[in-house]
Order: structure tokens, then sequence, then C-alpha cells
């Protein structure tokens, strides 16, 4: 029963949801099915900050995530306005600042970021000039580093909005339906298979049958509600363990974290990251002190052993993986990339790092 | 001749670099510095945070897959007990008596607390671990190291993560020469690669590092670099430096040289 364009999308993370749209506005029937419900509220992207700083992240990230990420962007900003519902974003640029003990880590940041040439995105900032981007840190930081290219988008209402434009535009949506095997070209469910033109797997650490090594790397976050607090943009902490962000969203919300832990464990975020999360928050600016602690969460992301996104083609399946913590920052690259290669079959001349064979390690 | 084999801890190695494996950007830029720095051994740290119910076991079993010895590190803790629960842990998951045993002091300078390493240590060694101290360069505290059943002594360079090297060569000195037996690692502190040089042309065993490798813009380059260096510096010790003096004298005999020239 295969139908001249038709494509299925397994996993309703931000990987499967644009890239459930970017085909179904290329001229595809997309039939996405999503083995949870639509409150979308189970998997990693729901718990991720939605940072889209390609820059600051190569204060541990490799290059190619900068490489790739700043694609990202662009990418964003001409899906955003097309979404069916009203999504908070801002792309005023990333600050990043450290405590006087944490200073080399803003040495190190900026030294990588002019190594891999992008010094071109980013402003060394002075006590004053830092206090004229944020007025109320009043000075509090001698230093600091500007990454003016970055953005965010808040995944709480970026991931129903793209839910309800994919349903506008014709997409079959399929919550509530596990998939129980994927093949070349099919999948089965409900025991029975169907076949379909394309299948891409964006299922994250559901798909330890195809990514044997993939691994869980446990991040916790909080969500903060401080009236007494303004900021105007991310603000990104040098932190001797985490990469810590301190992101301001609608109605006086503050997102912080996240935190990055080698373990698998999906227990609730624990007193020593909450401790290092709202410290981190309470140095940052003191009316922090006064916040409501409106949630924590705790969620694993999919990481191999690259830290990089890697696609597996087998037959007329894709197999996309390996986001980490670059979920939002990646994702339109990787879903990019996967369009172009089911439109042309034809692999773009960039992604040669993406579709490398499996790891040894 | 450098690459003559040696022991320590039961195992015989060639490499006198320990690699710590915390803060690379990638696993895959670790592995690759783990090969290209020629190490044997990497430290693991064991957070309790990972160790509970074992969800930290696909990290850990990628890390087994490498084909070196793994050293368990107590990192973080600071009470002796923790440290004996992390220890045995690490024995169960890695099957290695091996540990390097860190109980910290001080949070601002990350300094190992004198007293509680001695008492962990002492217990450590009783159940039948393989110690291998994280300690200051102290040497009151060695010779109670020694006296509590350890065969291997860890003293710091510096703090850890600081990278500014050899603190105080003459307390390293000092430990060097008065145990001359021991076998004796600078753990912590090593920021380039000519501090590890300084450290062997001492004539200690070996050194221990992560942050100079993890944390330089190319992880990789700076372990084969640190190879070098460690090399360099053993071969030193081996040829035995040039006593030090405070008068320049001449490689070239002045005999011939005319007298009137001689002031």
């Amino acid at each position: 029963m295969t139908k001249q364009n038709q494509v299925a999308v397994v996993g309703a993370g931000v990987l499967g949801l644009i890239q459930a749209l970017l085909l179904q506005r290329t001229g595809h029937q997309v039939t996405l099915f999503e083995r949870e419900s639509e409150r979308l509220d189970h998997h990693c992207s729901s718990v991720a900050a939605g940072m889209i700083a390609p820059f600051c992240e190569l204060n541990e990230a490799e290059p190619e995530a900068a490489l790739w990420g700043a694609q990202a962007l662009a990418v964003w900003q001409s899906i955003l306005p097309t979404l069916k519902a009203p999504v908070h974003s801002s792309f005023e640029g990333t600050l990043v600042i450290a405590h006087h003990q944490d200073r080399t880590g803003l040495q190190y940041l900026a030294e990588r970021v002019k190594h891999l040439g992008f010094e071109h995105s980013m402003r060394v900032l002075s006590r004053q000039t830092l206090r004229e981007l944020e007025p109320e840190l009043e000075g509090r930081f001698a230093e600091g580093l500007f990454f003016s290219p970055e953005g965010e988008v808040d995944p709480r209402m970026l991931l129903p909005a793209l839910v309800q434009t994919l349903r506008s535009e014709g997409a079959i949506l399929q919550f509530q339906t596990p998939v129980e095997d994927i093949q070349d070209g099919k999948l089965r469910i409900h025991s029975e298979w169907r076949e379909f033109e394309w299948v891409l797997d964006c299922r994250g650490l559901a798909a330890r049958d195809i990514f044997p090594n993939i691994r869980g790397v446990r991040g916790e976050v909080m969500l903060l509600r401080a009236p007494d607090v303004q900021l105007r943009r991310p603000i990104r902490m040098v932190h001797p363990r985490y990469p810590l962000y301190i992101v301001p969203r609608p109605d006086h919300h503050f997102f912080i974290g996240a935190t990055a832990v080698e373990s698998e464990s999906m227990r609730k975020t624990t007193v020593k990251s909450a401790l290092d999360m709202l410290s981190a928050a309470y140095s940052l600016h003191p009316a922090f002190a006064e916040a409501e602690i409106i949630e924590t969460r705790a969620h694993l992301r999919p990481t191999l052993s690259e830290h990089l996104p890697a696609i597996r083609q087998q037959g007329r399946t894709l197999h996309l993986n390996g986001l980490t913590r670059h979920g939002y920052l990646l994702a339109p690259y990787l879903a990019t990339t996967a369009a172009h290669f089911v439109q042309h079959q034809t692999w773009p001349e960039d992604a040669q790092r993406l579709h490398r064979p499996q790891e040894s390690a | 001749m450098t690459r003559q084999t040696w022991e320590i801890g039961g195992k015989t190695l060639r490499s006198r670099l320990f690699l710590g494996t915390a803060r690379y950007p990638s696993l895959e830029t670790l592995r690759q510095a783990i090969e290209s720095s020629g190490a044997e051994v990497v430290t693991v740290s064991l957070r309790r945070e990972s160790s509970t119910e074992r969800a930290g076991e696909r990290f850990w079993s990628t890390l087994k897959t490498l084909g070196v010895h793994i050293l368990p590190n107590t990192a973080g803790c600071k009470t002796v007990k923790e440290a004996l629960t992390t220890a045995e842990m690490a024995r169960e998951i890695f099957e290695t008596s091996w540990i390097k045993l860190e109980v910290i002091g001080d949070d601002y300078t990350l300094q190992p607390h004198p007293f509680l390493l001695v008492e962990a240590a002492e217990e450590l060694n009783q159940r039948g671990f393989e110690v291998f101290p994280y300690t200051t360069d102290d040497i009151v505290v060695a010779e109670r190291l020694l006296q509590a059943g350890c065969k291997v002594l860890m003293p710091w360079g510096a703090p850890i993560g600081s990278g500014q090297g050899l603190n105080n060569p003459f307390a390293l000195k000092t430990l060097r020469a008065r145990y001359p037996n021991t076998r004796l690692i600078v753990d912590a502190g090593i920021g380039k690669p000519s501090h590890a040089t300084q450290a062997l042309e001492m004539g200690y065993d070996a050194v221990l590092l992560n942050t100079a490798v993890a944390r330089a813009i190319d992880p990789v380059v700076m372990a084969r670099a640190f190879a070098l260096s460690i090399e360099a510096g053993r071969l030193a010790f081996l040829a035995g430096p040039m006593p030090t003096q405070d008068t320049a004298t001449p490689s070239t005999p002045v005999t011939g040289t005319p007298f009137w020239h001689h002031s």
C-alpha cells in the first residue's frame, strides 16, 4: 500500500516535529507516530532550555556543534512566524559571565571561539559595557562575553505550536501509537506492517536497537518565578561543573539549567544539583532569593560517543539520533539534511560527518 | 630506554602518564586523546549520582572497552564513610582493587584532608585495596600514609585544575629523596608539558593529569605533547642532569687563549 510521497516520522520530540514540518512543507504526506500522549511532556525536548547558542556551547562542545548550530538561527527565525500559535522566542544574544574565581573559564571560551574562527560573533565586555547590556547586574561582574547572534525559544510553547501547525497543514498525527519495529521503509504498528516511501526514525534513547552505544546523560532543570528580576536575555554562567543558563521567560519566569551527569537515573532533581542551580541564580541577582520555585525536572539526553548527532541509512529508512544537549540547536540542521536526502537522494556536501559509520567505542 | 617497563600496584606499564577522563568535549575526543598520549592508566571519578542504581553503567562500559587500566577515583568525597562506600562500589563496578583515594578537606583549594585521608587509607588497605592516596607534599602525612600500608603516594603539584605546575619543588624533592623506593606520582596542578618534564626530571615515577589535556584547544595534540615531555623528563632523570652552579664555566677550554685575554 505504498503511496507516492507517503512519509512516516517516528517520535514527537523537537527533532521529529521539525522533521515532520519540513517534509510536510515540501510536498510530502507526513504521518507522525508517537508512543506517548499529545501532552508532549514525557520526553527530554520538553525539559530543555531551548537555547540556540552555537558559540557559547563551544565551552564544552565539539566544533561541529557551532558550525551546524549557526545555521539553526536562521531556520528558527524563518519557521517561528509561520506557526499557528504564538511561541515565545528572543534573539537578543547571550551574555556570558563568570565569578572572579571562575574567570579562566571565560578566557578558555574566548580562546576556543577565536581558534575556530568565530570571533566576529563575540564581543569582550568591560564592567561598563556589561552594565549597559544588563543594567540590573549593576556592575557585579567585571568582565563578560557577548554573543550577539544567539537566541532561545520556549519549548513549552514551541512543541504544542508545532503540533497544531502540522495538523492544520494536513499532517496525520498518531499519538499513543507505539511503533513496534522499524525496517527498510516500513513500520510495525499493532502487529501489522505499514509501508512508506520514507521512514524517519527520531526516537532518541528508544532507538537503542539501531544505536547500541547511545547513552543517556542526565540533565536537571528548574523553573523559577521572580517578579523582582529583570533580565533582557539569557545569561550563561561559567561554572566549574555544568554549563548553566538562566533564561528569562514570559510572566517573570526564569528557566535554569541544565546539569550534566553521566547517569541514566530518572530520579527527581537532587539537592546537590538544586543547590548548584539556585546558588548560580542567587549569585547572579540577589532578588532571586525571593523567587518561587515553580518546578524542577530531570531527563536524559540521547548521547553518542562523539557527542554529535548522526544519521544512519537503512534503505528507505533514515535513523536520526544523538542530539545530546543540543536538541534545539542542532535539530534544524539534522532535519534539513534528512529532508534534502528524502527530496534528492543525495547528501549535501557538508553532511559527511553526520552519516559516519558506527563508532567503535 | 625510556620505554622500559615499570611496575606499580601489581601491574607492568610502559607509559608514565596517568590521564583523567573528565571534561573532554566528547567521549570520542577522550578516546583519541588516550590513544595519542599512550597512557595505559585512566582515572574515572565515581560520583554518587552515577553510582546509585549503577545509573552510569553505559559510560563506564565504554571506558572499559578502551583497553587501558582503570583507576577509579573517590572524587569529591569529604568523609571517610563516603570514601569507603565509593571505593567498594568502584571495586565491584570496575573489577579492580585499585583506588585513587581523594578525601577533600577544603572546598576552595580542594586540598586533601590529611587526617581523614590517613584514616580512610588505613581501612582500605586492610580491606585489600591498592590505595593511591591523593595527598599534599607534607612529609609527615606521607610517612603516616606509608605506615597505613600505602605503597604509592600521589602528592599534589598545585591545587586541582589550577594548572600552576609544581608550586613547591623543594618539598617534592624532599619526598623523593626521603622515599627512594616508594612509587611517587605528581597528581594535580600540572598545566603544561614542561611541568610534567620537571616532575619526571626530579625522579618522580609518573604524573597524573586531566584538565591540562581535556581543556586544551586541541586535546588530542596536547595529549601527545605530554607523552613527549614525560619521556624527555624520564630520559633526563636517567641521564643525570649536571649540577647547577653560580658561576659561568666556559664549555671551551681557555688554555689556548693568549694570556692578555685572561682577566
